[in-house]
């Protein structure tokens, strides 16, 4: 998940949020609203840089070994479940070998998501840790020996861990903007939008076009 | 006449752990010259200026993923307080030649006053 995306979702999720709802209603004017908005951008934006970007940036080739092994349990499965049925009961060794894979998959996925929740500090609010998200997994597996479990449990694959970090910075994100927000808005001062200072020569999309 | 009385400029601002890189694309964002830090309570701790990147990062090759706002930050900041006399402020904000300052209610900074926006104040009295 990129910054775009979590500041996307978290504004059409946050603004659902009872204390910040409140919050938006206090404000006088569509100006006012506006700014509040934007400070919730901002706010998503601090926590994402603070608790997010590093787990979701740094994934790198285990990313991508995780993707390939549950990939190549999924295909086990199916592999699995043609012999079963045309050899009858064949092919048992083949889904041990795609069961095996997926265990290498979380081990690494949860290794990478404990490493971050302990760095980033997400450990206090997040209450679902590695070990229980792991623990999730192995009732998939379970659940993936039932009709149409595996591709389910591939879809969820490393989706869990990803929510979980999302969910922790955008917990985050809400605290900050509340902390900003809530008591200000009930005596503030006058303002004047940020964009009425703006200089048109140095646009962000004529920064490579030398005058 | 109070500081609240006059229009402030929205906050804007970036975390002291912000990456320098971010603190770039916040400036080209705003095109301004210069952007205010502030804590996690949202005190002002600092400013950052283009002058403050060129010379303590570009300049010395210093990387820019790594280094954070409140490495390179100029500090500290004269802060304002919403309830200040705006004359005094004036007055101070000349002596020291500054053009901006953040404004903070209760410490937390809640919008940036200009020297025109009290000089028109001044002249409107």
């Amino acid at each position: 998940m990129n910054k775009q995306d979590f500041v996307s979702n978290g504004i059409g999720l946050i603004e659902k949020d009872n204390a910040i709802t409140d919050c938006f209603k206090r404000a006088k004017t569509d100006q006012e609203r506006e700014l509040m908005k934007k400070g919730l951008e901002q706010s998503l934006e601090t926590a994402y840089n603070a608790y997010a970007k590093d787990y979701f940036e740094s994934k790198n080739a285990g990313g991508y070994i995780s993707k390939i092994l549950r990939t190549a349990s999924l295909g086990t499965s199916a592999i699995w479940a043609y012999s079963f049925f045309v050899f009858g009961g064949a092919g048992f060794g083949v889904l041990g070998i795609g069961a095996l894979a997926k265990v290498a998959a979380e081990y690494i996925d949860n290794k990478h998501y404990e490493e971050h929740v302990k760095k980033s500090g997400l450990e206090k609010i997040i209450s679902k840790d590695g070990l229980l998200l792991a623990g999730e997994a192995a009732g998939q597996l379970a659940a993936s020996y039932l009709p149409g479990g595996e591709i389910w449990a591939f879809l969820r694959g490393t989706k869990k861990y990803d929510a979980n970090i999302a969910n922790g910075a955008l917990y985050r994100a809400k605290e900050e903007f509340l902390k900003r927000f809530a008591d200000a808005v009930k005596e503030e001062p006058k303002l004047v939008p940020l964009k009425e200072f703006r200089d048109p020569r140095y646009a962000a999309d004529l920064a490579f076009s030398p005058a | 006449m109070q500081i609240k009385e006059c229009v402030l400029i929205e906050p804007y601002f970036c975390k002291e752990t912000d990456t320098v890189v971010d603190v770039a694309k916040k400036l080209r964002e705003t095109t301004l010259r210069h952007i205010f830090v502030v804590n996690d309570a949202f005190q002002p701790t600092g400013i950052i200026s283009i002058i403050d990147i060129n010379n303590r990062v570009v300049a010395v090759g210093a990387n820019p993923s790594v280094l954070k706002a409140k490495d390179i930050m100029s500090k500290p900041v004269d802060i304002i307080n919403i309830n200040d006399d705006t004359l005094t402020v004036s007055n101070a904000m000349m002596e020291k030649n500054r053009v901006m300052c953040p404004v903070a209610k209760d410490g937390k900074m809640v919008g940036i006053i200009t020297i025109n926006e009290l000089l028109r104040r001044s002249e409107a009295k």
